[in-house]
Parts: C-alpha cells; structure tokens; sequence
C-alpha cells in the first residue's frame, strides 16, 4: 500500500459518476445569463440550485461597487489581515456587520468554511466539548476536529437529544460549545432555537449559530432565524457567509462577547490566509446595505418559495417539513433522484443533486433553493417540468 | 431499549472493580446484540460484525449507532472515541470506563 492507493476507492465513484453519463459533481456553467439563467452544457437553464437566494449577483449598485473598489484599491490585499492586508474596508464592513446584528463586535473572513474553522478553532481548546447537530454542516465538524475539543454529537433539532448529552456531560457542560445551523442547507428545516438557547441557559453552556443560508431570509430585516425567534441576544456567536445571499464570497462572526475581538491574535485560520480582495468587499458592502435598508427582496424569496414548495407538494412529492427557500425532494432510491435531476437538466432545469454519503439522512434528494430574482413564469416551468417526471419519481407520488 | 437481559448485567460495571472484566464481556454481548438489530440486511455478507473496522459504515450509520449506544447507556461518548474503536471488544471497554 503506498502513498497514492487510497485514490483507487475516489477513481472507482468517479467511475460510478460518469456511468450517469453526467458527473453530476462537475457540471460546468459555460456562461451566467442573469441571477437565475444560465448556459450549462451548451444548453440554456433555469437555474434552482444556486443559493442565490437574494438575486444579488447581478445587482448594478453590488457590481459597480466591485467595479470601482478594483479600479481604486487594486485586484488583491496581497498579504494577511495580521500584515499588510488589512484595509479600512474590511474594518468598515466588520463594523456595518455588528451594527446590522445591533451587537458591539464583528469579524470577517476571507471564506464562510474560513469564519467556522477560524471561530471554532480561536474559542475551543483540547478540554473543551463542543455538542454539534448531526446535520451540522462539514466545515463545522472540521473546524471543531481542528480545534482538539471533545466532540459529541446530537440527533438532528432534537431537543431531548440535546438535553441528555449536556446531562451527561455533568460540569463540563460550563466549557461546552452547543453548535447548530438556523437554516439547514440540504433539507431546508430550522433549528428549534427557543428549546436550544433555554437549555444553553440551564446547563450555562455556550451557543454558536451558523446562519449561511437564513441570513436575508428570516426575521423581520432578515438577520436569520434566531432573530425571527426572538434569541438573538441570547446566542453567544453568531457566523454566515457572504456566498449566499449577498452573493460574493467571504464569511463573519459577530458577538456580544469582547473577546471577539482578539480572536485576531489566536485565530490560526483568520492569521494565515489571505484577506478578502477589495471587490468582494466592496459589493459586499453594497449587498449588505441592500438588505439592512429593507427591499421587497426577501417577500420575494419567500413569495417564490412557498409557490414552488405548495406546487412540489400538490404533485405529491416527498418534501422536507417545512416551505423554505431550501426545498429538497428526497426519492426512495438513488437511482431515481440521478435519472430525475438528469432528466430535469435536459428539460433545462439545473437542481443540485444529493446522494448517500452526502445526504444528511442516507436519501437521495433533488435540492431546489429559490431566488428573489426567480420569476413567476420561471416557478411555474420548473413545476411542469417536475410534473411530466412525475412517473419516475418520489417517495410520496405513489399515494397521489 | 432497558429490560433487555444485557441491560441489567451492565449495570454492575457500576462499583466494584473486580466485576470489570465480566462486565466488559458482557457489553460486548450487549453492544454485538445491538449493533445486528442496527444493521438488520445492511449487515455486509460473511462479516465479522466484532471487527468494526472491517464494515465498512458509512459516516451517517456510524453517527446513528454512536447515538443509540450513548441513549441505552446513558452516556456521552467523544466522537474520536468512537471512531477509535477498531472491535466490538474495544467499544465495550469505552461504554465500561464512561459507565464508571
């Protein structure tokens, strides 16, 4: 067995990949149109699986922002925000962000996976524990396995399930971190974070919060779940990404807690990588200004995600619990999901296909997010298309 | 699920240190029982279920059967652990020292 056997298991999915006559991993969008369309495959799509959910990617004000920080600052920091890489705008949009929040301190990242594992990795030490929900996303679990803390995990937005472990884990529960999503990316549910941040409080455990795909869609100025549930001052950390909804790329942290402040000095992730370029300041700046001012921009998210989850619904496929900008379509077998999502993408609908070990429940899924961008006309292609598949379809279209 | 035969024996694993050695022995009749109802038909054929290494879980069954040994014994087990535990033998000797 030498260095390079290991990759005999990746050749042999790869192979199973290209048998759907598609590498549903390594699709190529060949050219964007707009927030919502673009050319994939040489073929024109409308495109459901993007995370776009605010439309913003090709907002003129977000662009010409970009356009104009890339003319004044340059194409790149070239160094560290610990070196010469730290602009006036990464401290301005860090001070935008903890106002937005209406909490004292904020910290931005050059990547979202870089804000979990630079956050994790500067609060947590091998000693610590940190309680992570079974779906919790990737980066969260590897910024927590970089960090050396004791890992448990809990049953996904179980509460019960919660509360046992932070029983057991008797007075280590004080150097406990419970960490969950508001919004989970695959099946599109939110956390119980009332039940999650009362039992933080009993047990005077610490709480993180990963709001990528709820923040500009929850609450009242979109500031994500745990402000549509009433607990934002009562959730220790709060990370997100720029990569969704402010369409550019970066990510954040904001507290009410001063020590936040010198996760600069013992936050390995945020110390030794680049700072984010000017541009993707810039727009962000932008995008986050779009938001915090009020737009019909998340009436719209919503208004098109809860018209594409009542019409998947109708046709009688097996849906997550809840309508959201996530809806994910879970199929009995995976063969199914992989000839739907190639099929729909021939019809010219582009959907991100999950499957097993990928999915967080061992399904396979089709995953749709929705955009504020989407059109009527748009919500009602993709449901047409999804109709004519309907034969070979989900778990619930056997009892329509 | 407690009444199960295997439950009330692991209960002595709780105090006197000289019943250790059974009360592992034990476990590992516990946990195999355990671990066969998890898997059902997803038990690969001609596996040794006692070599947890060799089964080749996917990481979701993994999570899922780590939790189930947790709630029966009413313990929290680390992830890292778990995931040490090459043998049925091995997981029964981290369920008895976190039982301790």
């Amino acid at each position: 067995m030498d260095l390079l056997n290991k990759f005999d298991d990746v050749t042999l999915i790869q192979e199973q990949l290209n048998e759907f006559g598609l590498d549903p991993t390594n699709v190529t969008v060949d050219k964007m149109l707009s927030a919502t369309e673009a050319i994939v495959n040489g073929r024109q799509v409308v495109m459901f699986g993007t995370n776009n959910y605010l439309g913003l990617t090709f907002d003129p004000e977000c662009i010409e922002a970009g356009q104009q920080a890339l003319e004044r600052v340059g194409t790149g920091t070239t160094g560290s925000r610990m070196a010469n890489g730290n602009f006036n705008e990464h401290r301005l949009l860090e001070e935008e962000l903890a106002e937005f929040y209406g909490l004292p301190y904020g910290m931005v990242f050059s990547t979202g996976y870089g804000a979990n594992l630079g956050t994790l990795t500067a609060l947590l030490e091998p000693g610590d524990c940190v309680l992570l929900d079974a779906d919790a996303h990737a980066s969260l679990y590897d910024a927590a396995r970089l960090s050396g803390a004791e890992i448990y995990r809990f049953k996904h937005n179980d509460v019960d399930s919660l509360n046992a472990r932070l029983r057991r884990l008797k007075e280590k529960s004080k150097r406990t971190l419970i960490v969950t999503e508001g919004l989970y990316s695959i099946l599109g549910d939110t956390a119980p974070m009332r039940d999650i941040v009362a039992l933080k409080n009993q047990y005077d455990a610490y709480l993180l919060v990963d709001e990528a795909h709820s923040l500009g869609i929850y609450g009242e100025n979109g500031r994500g779940v745990c402000d549509a549930e009433g607990v934002l001052d009562e959730v220790d950390f709060i990370v997100g990404t720029f990569s969704k909804s402010l369409g550019t790329t970066g990510g954040f942290c904001v507290s009410a807690h001063p020590e936040l402040k010198l996760f600069r000095y013992a936050s390995r992730p945020f110390i030794f990588t680049a700072s984010a370029s000017p541009a993707v300041v810039a727009s962000t700046r932008v995008a986050l200004r779009l938001l915090s001012d009020g737009s019909d921009l998340r009436q719209r998210t919503w208004r098109n995600a809860n018209k594409l989850y009542e019409g998947l619904s109708a046709l009688g496929l097996a849906l997550g619990p809840e309508a959201s900008p996530v809806i994910a379509v879970s199929y009995d077998e995976k063969k199914n999901a992989v000839a739907t999502w190639l099929a729909l993408l021939d019809a010219g609908v582009y959907t991100n296909l999950v499957v097993p070990p990928a999915s967080p429940d061992g399904s396979s899924l089709l995953r749709c997010s929705v955009s504020a961008a989407h059109t009527t006309g748009q919500i009602d292609f993709v449901l047409e298309r999804f109709a004519e598949l309907q034969p070979r379809s989900a778990k619930g279209a056997a009892s329509v | 699920m407690p009444g199960k035969p295997g439950a009330s024996r692991v209960a002595l694993i709780r105090g006197k240190r000289e019943q250790q050695m059974h009360s592992v022995a034990d476990l590992e009749k516990v946990l195999r029982s355990m671990l066969r109802d998890f898997l059902g038909d997803r038990l690969p054929k001609n596996a040794e279920i006692d070599r947890l290494a060799d089964l080749d879980l996917e990481s979701v069954q993994i999570m899922e059967f780590m939790v189930e040994v947790e709630d029966r014994f009413d313990i929290a087990i680390d992830v890292e652990s778990f995931a040490n535990a090459k043998s049925i033998r091995d997981l029964a000797e981290v369920v008895a020292q976190r039982s301790s």
